[in-house]
């Protein structure tokens, strides 16, 4: 794009077209107060705060966020003239304030309060008006402060632009213009938060963060979401070595889940102390007779049955570093490549292989998305956001299949009111021949006119549909795939090898890479590939398993009928943050430490290697996943020696030829994996296990595991959804 | 005795309110009755026609026989018998009924173009507005013009927009022209929404079909296939005129596909507006048509270049749109004759306040304003002085009485501080206090601001409030220059026309009234005798001869006495309804 001169305060910059005045004093480094403009949201010009004077035009003075600079624009952001006029400004807002900022929640970080300082607002020369209005505690997690708003509208715009969701809206004219929902009911929304973070002032606040710290005794620890495979960064904010509230960090964006979700990990019934069946029940006990009980019957059952006969189960949801040293101890201690995890079950064909997903920053950047999967906005906020923010902000199209009714339909350019398979064999046909309907139609005109298209590939596909995408793919001339990834640390399990038949990095297990490994570990290897999930379960069934150590999965939690079939084993192995029903039936309990209480990596859904932060320290004596497998591994004569989570990560990139030089923000290429482009699969499927949909009363969005279960605020949220 | 005759009645709002449906149809019941149709011979025809602007005489009926008109004025039900007998069977007007010489002087100085056919064309009948040349523009440009050569020919007659801010109709539709883009839309605005001001209702009630021929004609010159016409609900028979309009435009192939074989396509939807007097800005009321909130948004980008839906779109007013098939039909030149050097035409204000002859009126640009005033406006009701003279309605300002020579255009008016305006004209006499009017506009743009730009929302809230403490006699030192700072912030400031010009009437009667909100401030006192808590009533004892007519009106029972003694009034019970001071036949009543 062609660049343009403006001069701002006497500095000369170069912008590119299409700038706007205020972007264009940025650029200079010059600040121009706003109160209503945030980058996010279209211009709106409300607050008129951000004036200037643009020389040689008839009106006074300009507002900077809404005009476009021009060429050779010659601009001022102080004069004596705008200064009164910001101080009228303020001072306006200032008559109905309540100046409550001793017990406002914002005061620190609030806009309104800053700017007052900086412009030094002495007595008013109005007549205060104080018309106090009772905040709002009936909606969940959100209250509403009537006599602070000023009206910006960031709340009203940030809920529509970027959400889609539209929950405020103003109400009222003039003087009695107002911020409110229909009717002014309690929320009814995704509950991200958004408007709260976006409020210059403390007219909206969160429940959770009420009176709990003053915004300047808060220390940030960059982190990331354990909740989906976005893996958005948080800035956990900590008072005290505890956690009071968590802000968005890299994608300008958190849902509900990662804004308010993590105190699960303050839930009372966190596990504190590891635990041993005796007599049939599970008792406190202390590390060293935990972990010597597990030595010593991994032991026993090794060399009574053999290594086949043990296996384990690895998490999605911890560190690249404990899915590596699981799976390293499985291999190198134990012996066997029994190694899985269930999450495979509810993954798309073809992920890792087919499908790699785009950068989700980027969705904007093609013409035309294609969604082919309804819950898109459920299971991955921000992949729902990015596709908003692309309609919205950059006008992209969007193809929307949804036999239901959601966010997305209000934006969407063209609605395929039917399942995913019908409308992906309607849109390969009318892409074909030119046949079908009229949706189908206009669709396909809309994707073969594009220069690119993504594709929002669903949380799981039938063989067929897996076909279908690839054979409409085929038939345009760029795709992005942006596969929905459950859980946060999916992709990075998948990339530590914890699966049966692959090592870490997707070397698939044979001769030559069994013994490159055995070099590399420096450990007798089995020379089998192990058994996977699907295969372990039944296992269990026909007696061919006899131990299962289980790290950070409930597989009994997800399917009520795996219960009887785990209680058959000789000897189970729970190590996690809650007792859950897995737990229950474990002969050792072991509690590990949550995402906010360790440090490590996690690799997000666009294989993004992105740094876990210790925010608090560990609760109780739970301990971080790695260091507990590590302790067993020394127990069972292992050579383990890792002082911290950085030794696990500098081995990691020289075991994973991707991880080699991967710097900590960036996304991994898809041409670094082995299997890119192959024909292997590496979702499972079963006819038995977690066939069943779990019905829940609750949205996805606010269901979809047993962590956000486990969350006080989310729990406030009252929804009347039966998803089946 | 063969007799062309033809009655008109007015049935405009006015003429509606004054009883124009039970006047016309007594006329159709005694013309139908037996004898008459064969006494009079020939055609007898009846019409219902638009406001011709004299509303203070409805209902007004015009009796023309074989071309000879003769206008009643203050016609009833019960005056239509004799009418019929005398005038239109008999062939001899009721000279005592006829209007008086005021109603010719009233018309005299009026030159007519956009309500040329206002009251004389029936607003029902398509053909009646065809019998006067209707459509004939359309004709011309679709067959011997260019939407080039219509533009220029817009140009070259000078119009300017009549909404307010006379903006070059012909750059408008220029620029629309040249934007790009698979849909135009052109927009023609009937949200008129200043307190007094009824022009484009009238224009609409009386003459649709002007309106809907100039939208064909911007439709072609800019090249959009879809209208609007934004109109408020609170013209109930305006809208109802323009549906019956655009229905006859379309039957008659001036509307729709393929106008005239000529190969444009253009129809017209009616959007009818809640009254939201904001939604007269552009971008509000784009938003509005939308299904928006009718508030504005910041501008670039411009309608021109994204407006409706996203599109390229002209906005174009009423009286704006109803002068282009004259300007069409008569030329350019005959347009750009009338008027000043920059503004050229006619321009109708709806004249009110304290004038004899209020009404809605048509005047050349550049007349001056004396000649309104006293010559079609016949002088000040009850002998008064004209004191100013408020134009552009809330956005606009004062003219003092000492500047009656004032032209009527739009340089010569920004120059005094006022506006033209839509064209709102309220005449004021002595007994106006200045302070109170700011504070009648102030209270109607306060009630009326959107609450979107700050300076606007709690701005004009600021200024009524202190205007309403001076006019409550609780007004500061230093509140003038208060106003004067506030005023000039928010006008600068503000987002949209309605913050930027809120303002206007404070700042335009400080100017010239400085001193009367300074008695008001200083002295306490209300120069005119208009502000309530700043009047007190007494009894001139001199003069009182106690002849108790004064306690019989009183409502409070504030004033005591005995019988042909002088009374007196309890303070603290009076409530200053100025009853005595209308009753006391012998002035002994002292107001101030």
């Amino acid at each position: 794009m062609p660049n343009m001169t403006v001069t701002v305060d006497g500095k000369k910059i170069e912008v590119p077209m299409g700038s706007t005045i205020l972007e264009a004093c940025t650029a200079a480094g010059s600040r121009v107060p706003t109160l209503c403009h945030d980058n996010k949201l279209h211009p709106f010009g409300a607050c008129r705060i951000c004036l200037v004077e643009v020389e040689g035009t008839p009106r006074k003075f300009t507002p900077s966020c809404t005009t476009p600079a021009t060429d050779n624009m010659v601009v001022k952001t102080t004069s004596p003239g705008l200064i009164e006029a910001r101080r009228m400004v303020l001072e306006l807002l200032l008559i109905k304030h309540p100046l409550d900022c001793p017990v406002c929640d914002k005061a620190g970080e609030c806009s309104l309060q800053d700017l007052v300082h900086e412009y030094g607002l002495g007595p008013s020369r109005f007549d205060p008006e104080k018309g106090y209005l009772p905040p709002d505690y009936e909606s969940a997690i959100i209250e509403r402060n009537i006599s602070r708003c000023i009206l910006c509208g960031k709340c009203v715009r940030i809920c529509d632009e970027q959400n889609a969701v539209g929950e405020w809206a103003f109400t009222r004219r003039g003087t009695r213009a107002r911020i409110s929902t229909d009717f002014d009911r309690p929320l009814d929304c995704e509950f991200c938060g958004e408007c709260v973070e976006i409020c210059p002032v403390g007219a909206l606040t969160t429940r959770q963060f009420k009176y709990k710290a003053r915004s300047w005794n808060l220390e940030g620890t960059a982190s990331v979401c354990n909740y989906c495979g976005c893996g958005c960064g948080v800035s956990y904010e900590t008072r005290e070595g505890r956690i009071m509230r968590v802000g968005p960090a890299r994608s300008n964006y958190l849902c509900t889940k990662g804004r308010f979700g993590w105190d699960a990990v303050h839930h009372a019934e966190r596990l504190t102390t590891p635990k041993m069946r005796v007599n049939g029940e599970l008792v406190d006990c202390t590390w060293d007779e935990a972990l010597s009980i597990i030595a010593t019957n991994l032991k026993v059952i090794k060399s009574r049955h053999g290594a086949e006969k043990i296996g384990g189960l690895g998490s999605v949801r911890t560190t690249n570093e404990d899915s590596y040293v699981f799976q390293k101890f499985l291999r190198t201690v134990v012996e066997t490549n029994n190694i899985d995890t269930l999450a495979r079950l509810k993954t798309p064909k073809g992920l890792n292989t087919t499908f790699f997903s785009g950068e989700l920053n980027k969705m904007a950047s093609h013409e035309v998305i294609l969604v082919l999967d309804k819950n898109v906005g459920e299971i991955n906020p921000l992949t729902g956001i990015e596709i908003v923010r692309a309609v919205n902000k950059k006008d992209r199209k969007l193809i929307l299949v949804n036999d239901e009714f959601n966010k997305f339909n209000k934006i969407a350019t063209v609605v395929l009111p039917t399942s995913t398979v019908n409308a992906l064999e309607n849109l390969v046909k009318a892409l074909s021949s030119g046949a079908g309907s009229e949706e189908s139609k206009r669709a396909a005109a809309m994707l073969k006119a594009a220069k690119n298209v993504a594709i929002i590939v669903p949380a799981q596909l039938s063989d067929n549909e897996f076909t279908l995408i690839r054979d409409l793919a085929g038939k345009l001339p760029e795709v992005t795939y942006y596969p929905l990834v459950r859980r946060s640390n999916f992709q990075g399990s998948l990339d530590m090898g914890v699966m049966p038949s692959y090592y870490p990095g997707y070397r698939k297990i044979d001769e030559t890479s069994t013994a490159d490994f055995a070099g590399l570990w420096n450990a007798v290897l089995p020379e089998t590939t192990g058994m996977n999930a699907v295969e372990m379960i039944k296992a269990i069934t026909q007696g061919k398993l006899a131990a299962l150590y289980i790290m950070g999965d409930d597989p009994a939690g997800s399917d009520p009928g795996l219960k009887g079939i785990l209680q058959k084993l000789e000897f189970l192995v729970v190590q996690d943050i809650f007792l859950t029903e897995t737990a229950k039936l474990a002969h050792v309990v072991l509690p590990a430490a949550s995402s906010t209480e360790k440090s490590g990596t996690f690799t997000n859904l666009e294989r993004r290697l992105q740094q876990v932060n210790k925010a608090e320290e560990p609760i109780g004596e739970s301990r971080p996943d790695w260091e507990i497998i590590q302790d067993i591994a020394k127990k069972m004569g292992g050579s383990m020696k890792y002082g911290s989570t950085r030794d696990i990560l500098a081995e990691i990139r020289s075991v994973v030829p991707a991880y080699k030089d991967l710097a900590f923000g960036a996304c991994w290429a898809r041409e670094k994996s082995p299997l890119a482009g192959m024909a292997d699969d590496l979702s499972l499927t079963s006819d038995s296990i977690m066939k069943q949909e779990v019905i829940t009363a609750e949205r996805l969005l606010f269901s979809s595991g047993m962590t956000i279960t486990r969350s006080h605020e989310i729990g406030t949220i009252r929804h009347y959804k039966i998803e089946v | 005795m063969n007799k062309d005759v033809s009655i008109k009645v007015c049935m405009g709002t006015g003429g509606i309110a004054a009883g124009g449906v039970e006047v016309m149809s007594t006329f159709e019941k005694a013309l139908a009755s037996v004898g008459i149709k064969a006494a009079v011979q020939k055609n007898c025809s009846m019409h219902k026609v638009g406001c011709r602007g004299f509303c203070a005489r409805d209902v007004l009926v015009d009796v023309i026989i074989d071309g000879t008109k003769s206008t009643y004025q203050y016609i009833k039900p019960d005056m239509v018998e004799r009418i019929v007998q005398e005038h239109v069977v008999g062939g001899a007007p009721i000279g005592d009924w006829l209007v008086t010489d005021d109603y010719h002087t009233f018309h005299d100085k009026q030159v007519k173009v956009v309500l040329s056919d206002c009251g004389e064309v029936d607003p029902e009948d398509i053909d009646s507005y065809l019998g006067r040349g209707g459509y004939e523009a359309v004709k011309k440009v679709l067959t011997t013009m260019t939407p080039q050569e219509t533009i220029d020919v817009i140009k070259a007659s000078g119009l300017r927009g009549r909404g307010g801010a006379g903006f070059p109709t012909a750059v408008k539709w220029d620029m629309a022209i040249k934007a790009t883009g698979p849909k135009k839309y052109l927009i023609c605005n009937a949200d008129e929404g200043d307190p007094g001001a009824f022009m484009d209702r009238s224009v609409v009630e009386g003459n649709p079909h002007a309106v809907i021929e100039g939208m064909i004609i911007g439709a072609y010159a800019i090249g959009a296939p879809h209208g609007y016409v934004y109109i408020r609900a609170e013209y109930p028979l305006a809208v109802e005129r323009l549906h019956l309009a655009i229905k006859q435009a379309k039957e008659r192939g001036y509307l729709g596909k393929n106008i005239l074989g000529k190969g444009l396509d253009f129809m017209i939807k009616v959007k009818l507006g809640a009254g939201a007097f904001v939604c007269g800005e552009e971008t509000a009321l784009i938003a509005s048509i939308e299904g928006k909130r009718g508030q504005p948004k910041a501008k670039p980008p411009f309608p021109v270049q994204k407006g409706l839906w996203g599109y390229p779109t002209i906005i174009n007013n009423v009286e704006t749109l109803a002068n282009v098939p004259y300007i069409i039909r008569k030329g350019a030149s005959w347009y750009a004759a009338m008027g000043t050097e920059k503004s050229k035409g006619t321009k109708v204000f709806a004249l009110t306040g304290k004038i004899l002859n209020s009404g809605l009126i048509e005047v050349p640009m550049g007349i001056p304003l004396k000649e309104v005033i006293y010559d079609i406006g016949g002088g000040i009701e009850n002998g008064k002085k004209l004191k100013a003279v408020q134009t552009g309605g809330p956005s606009g300002g004062c003219i003092p009485a000492n500047m009656v020579d004032t032209t009527l255009d739009y340089e010569s008016l920004s120059k005094v501080g006022s506006i033209m305006g839509s064209g709102g004209m309220v005449v004021l006499d002595e007994t106006d206090c200045m302070v109170n009017v700011a504070k009648y506009f102030l209270q109607f743009t306060q009630s009326e601001s959107c609450g979107k730009c700050i300076p606007c929302r709690v701005g004009t809230k600021r200024l009524l409030e202190i205007l309403t403490r001076i006019t409550e006699g609780k007004g500061r030192e230093g509140d003038i220059e208060l106003l004067e700072s506030l005023a000039a912030d928010v006008k600068t400031s503000s987002l949209c026309g309605l913050g930027q010009s809120a303002p206007n009437p404070v700042l335009s009667t400080i100017r010239y009234y400085r001193d009367e909100y300074e008695a008001h401030i200083y002295e306490k006192r209300c120069p005119a005798g208009v502000c309530k808590d700043l009047l007190s009533y007494s009894i001139l004892e001199e003069f009182c001869k106690g002849c108790t007519a004064c306690t019989r009106v009183c409502p409070a029972g504030a004033i005591i006495g005995e019988k042909k003694k002088p009374h007196k009034i309890i303070q603290d019970i009076c409530i200053k309804c100025g009853a005595c001071f209308e009753t006391c036949k012998f002035k002994a009543i002292k107001k101030g």
